[in-house]
């Protein structure tokens, strides 16, 4: 109980900036980055979204909805928690079917983490079959990591910020066929650990395709330390989560969590 | 309570994922149940109601041999009306079940049209006059029947009723008969049974007509006068012996002849004298003289016409006089030779000889004296008819003395047989009369029973009355088609409601929190909000518009599909409003 006052008390604080400091950063979408932000996104294109897309992709960037935020800012404290217990940055989004909010739910821990001023949060779109999070940003990369690892484009020519601080993405742009492969790997081992170990105080968040839909997830989970699960309220049964459960035995789940609650 | 508000909760969210099942579930049982209620048949009914009436004369003056009870006897009916033949020919005659012919054989059509009757007993607390306590009598019934035609339910229940009332009559009237008829045979046999009785009972007594029971005294006495009668007898006879040797000896000391006297005063001896006094001097003188003695030989001539003159040439007589010479010789013989002398062995032998042939002859002296002398003594004559009277008396004393003895034996023996006679006519006669007795009785039952017979025809008994007829019924019973779209409603419901619990059971997702805390043993780090953007709560808006909008197109074109092709829907109303009874 303790934890959860502690974790709604920061919530609360949380909000505060949020709404003061985005709602900043929204009159001043088409501006360019100030060169005060951060030394980090100097090389980083900044492709800010249309406040509208946002809302109507439900992403929280801008959305005034305390119930949502207050659901997502807790989750991140509780991930951050235990990320930090151990000593870890790195986390994958997984869920047992196609559906289930995977990527809404990678995309917004991350803004919710990104928030949180001493923290930089890099969102990376591993699924690779159906790549996804760009265009929930209203953004079509010339490059994904796909090209990254077949084609040796540099990773700054991919990376983009959403406008919003402190977070960077990393796209994903085409479907490949054998993205089992790709995921594990040893460019991937080397590119995941490149990613985590480039800034301190980075959290990387990959967000992979549905554990019980294709073996890419499976293939790429030992590349992580952690792993969340999504569970859609109403959607998922449960023997897909015990079976999912079951087959990430040797990843360390930090929880789950349970998306859609109907009213 | 947190659970069953969580529980609540958990149906609502189910009952919104599966709206479409349930609702379609519910709409679907409800059309169902309207039009059951409204294409349901109406069934009419019709009732007779019979009255029980008791038997009009008291049932003290008359009894009726038709004893079982009301509802019995009903029942009873019951079971003879609804037999296949009575129903077939209701069938036939009103063209019953038409649809259920064509479809099933006889047997379930009948079993139809029994489900289609329905009897019903009217009950009333009265109080037995004989115990005091109240019990339950039937006093009427109804007959009921069921149609879904008005005026055929009439008509059947009519048909039932008169059917009912002469199955009435009808068993009353047999039940009548049938007890006259059996006390009637009854009576005759006994009639003929007693008639042999009689036959017998006649047959036995003229058997046995002098030892019959009732003669014994009659017997006793008889007896008794036939003992004296003896004695008397007896007595007589001792008298009549004593007259007897008087008279014998009164005569033995009168000659039977007169003494005859010549002239001269001199005695005539009679033959028999002569002959005697011959013989005599014969003896005498052959002692004297050989036998060639003149002398001799005259008195033998002599001798020879006397004893013709006698009569006395018989045997006896003749065997007498040689026996007579033979001993005289005899004793010559001895006095002159001795003993040992062969005259007179051989004289022994003959006189042996002698003696034995008139052993064998009978010795008849006497009579042939009294016979053979004509007696002309006129004292001895007298005696001698004495005698005889006394010994003609005698004898018929003796005779009637053993008719007495006679008659004596049979009366002891009539008494002696009396106990056995009298045993064998006392069962013979207690048959008798118990049979009469049997016979009075049966008598006196088959005159009640032909008084109820009569009672019974001329329908004086206890009897069925219609009391109210079957009428034309005006409303249908049944179905009662409020209530069906009432329960079609409530089935509805219930459908809906169970479709939900159903799916919600069915339901293999995870649900909530709670579900995963209990599923996976820990709560999720957190629980996001389903988010729905502008453009999906617009979606639902239209989508709500749509639907209505295609349900209200729908329905108009059901209905007009419904005016045009089924029938107006002005006239449906007023159906339904008449069916509804409105």
């Amino acid at each position: 109980m303790e934890r959860i006052k502690q974790a709604l008390e920061r919530a609360r604080k949380q909000r505060d900036v949020v709404e003061s400091a985005p709602i900043s950063s929204d009159r001043t979408v088409t501006a360019p980055p100030s060169a005060v932000q951060s030394v980090a996104y100097t090389n980083t294109r900044v492709v800010p979204s249309a406040p509208g897309l946002l809302r109507k992709n439900k992403i929280i960037a801008n959305c005034v909805d305390e119930t949502t935020i207050t659901a997502y800012n807790m989750l991140r404290t509780q991930v951050l928690q235990r990320l930090s217990e151990h000593g870890w940055n790195s986390l994958a989004i997984i869920s047992a079917n196609h559906g289930e909010g995977r990527t809404l739910t990678a995309i917004n821990l991350a803004i919710s983490m990104a928030r949180e001023v001493d923290k930089t949060v890099l969102l990376v779109d591993l699924d690779l079959r159906r790549p996804g999070i760009a265009n929930y940003f209203g953004f079509t990369p010339e490059y994904g990591v796909v090209d990254y690892m077949l084609n040796d484009i540099p990773l700054k020519e991919m990376l983009f910020n959403p406008g919003i601080e402190r977070l960077v993405v990393l796209p994903g742009n085409c479907a490949v066929s054998n993205s089992a492969e790709l995921l594990s790997s040893k460019k991937m081992l080397q590119l995941v650990e490149e990613l985590k170990q480039r800034y301190p105080s980075r959290i990387v968040i990959f967000d992979l395709p549905p554990l019980l839909s294709a073996a890419d997830a499976l293939a790429f989970a030992p590349h992580v330390e952690a792993a969340l699960l999504v569970i859609a309220d109403g959607q998922t049964t449960k023997s897909d989560i015990t079976d999912t459960l079951a087959m990430l035995e040797i990843t360390n789940v930090v929880g789950t969590v349970l998306n859609r609650k109907m009213a | 309570m947190e659970q069953q508000k969580n529980n609540l909760v958990d149906y609502l969210i189910t009952a919104r994922r599966t709206k479409g099942m349930w609702v379609t579930a519910l709409v679907v049982i409800f059309v169902i149940g309207v039009g059951v209620a409204f294409g349901l048949p109406p069934v009419y009914r019709s009732s007779a109601t019979i009255l029980i009436e008791q038997q009009e004369i008291p049932q003290e003056l008359v009894r009726s041999t038709v004893t079982t009870y009301a509802d019995q006897r009903i029942q009873v009916i019951s079971q003879r009306v609804m037999t296949r033949a009575n129903l077939v020919k209701i069938i036939k005659k009103y063209d019953l079940y038409i649809e259920e012919q064509e479809k099933d054989p006889l047997e379930v059509v009948l079993e139809e049209m029994r489900k289609d009757i329905e009897m019903k007993m009217v009950s009333a607390e009265v109080v037995d006059p004989r115990s005091g306590r109240p019990t339950m009598a039937t006093i009427a019934f109804t007959l009921t029947y069921f149609s879904e035609s008005p005026t055929l339910a009439q008509k059947v229940a009519n048909e039932l009723a008169s059917l009912y009332l002469n199955e009435n009559i009808m068993s009353r009237r047999e039940q009548a008969t049938e007890a006259t008829g059996f006390l009637t045979d009854e009576a005759d046999k006994l009639r003929d049974k007693i008639a042999d009785l009689e036959r017998l009972l006649a047959v036995f007594k003229e058997k046995n007509v002098n030892q019959l029971p009732e003669l014994t005294q009659l017997n006793m006495q008889l007896l008794d006068r036939s003992d004296t009668q003896l004695l008397e007898v007896e007595r007589q006879l001792r008298s009549i012996d004593e007259r007897k040797i008087y008279l014998n000896s009164q005569l033995a000391q009168l000659s039977p002849n007169n003494t005859q006297y010549t002239e001269t005063g001199e005695r005539i001896l009679s033959s028999m004298d002569r002959l005697k006094s011959l013989q005599a001097k014969y003896v005498s003188i052959s002692a004297i003289y050989s036998q060639d003695h003149p002398d001799l030989i005259k008195l033998n001539k002599q001798i020879a016409a006397l004893e013709q003159e006698v009569g006395e040439a018989d045997d006896s007589r003749q065997l007498r006089v040689k026996k007579t010479h033979l001993e005289t010789e005899l004793a010559l013989a001895v006095k002159t030779y001795g003993e040992e002398h062969p005259n007179v062995k051989k004289l022994n032998n003959s006189l042996a000889k002698i003696n034995e042939v008139q052993k064998n002859v009978p010795d008849t002296i006497d009579e042939s004296v009294s016979k053979q002398s004509k007696p002309d003594n006129p004292a001895y004559i007298r005696m001698l008819g004495d005698l005889e009277a006394a010994d003609a008396e005698y004898r018929s004393l003796l005779q009637k003395q053993e008719e007495l003895l006679a008659m004596k034996q049979d009366y002891e023996a009539r008494l002696t047989n009396a106990p056995q006679v009298e045993r064998e006519y006392r069962s013979l006669s207690r048959d008798y009369e118990s049979a009469v007795m049997k016979y009075r009785e049966i008598n006196a039952k088959q005159m009640q029973a032909q008084l109820a017979e009569v009672l019974e025809l001329e329908r004086k008994g206890e009897r069925f009355t219609l009391i109210e007829p079957p009428q034309l019924p005006e409303e249908p019973v049944r179905p009662n088609r409020l209530a069906v779209v009432f329960l079609g409603g409530v089935f509805s419901l219930v459908g809906g409601a169970g479709s939900i619990v159903v799916s919600h059971s069915m339901d293999q997702t995870i649900r909530g929190a709670t579900g995963i805390q209990s599923l996976l043993g820990s709560a999720p780090l957190s629980v996001i909000p389903n988010m729905r953007n502008d453009e999906e709560r617009g979606r639902t808006r239209r989508r709500l518009w749509w639907v209505l909008l295609s349900l209200c197109v729908l329905v108009c074109a059901a209905i007009a599909i419904f005016h045009w092709l089924v029938m107006p829907i002005d006239v449906l109303w007023y159906a339904g409003l008449r069916r509804l009874g409105i």
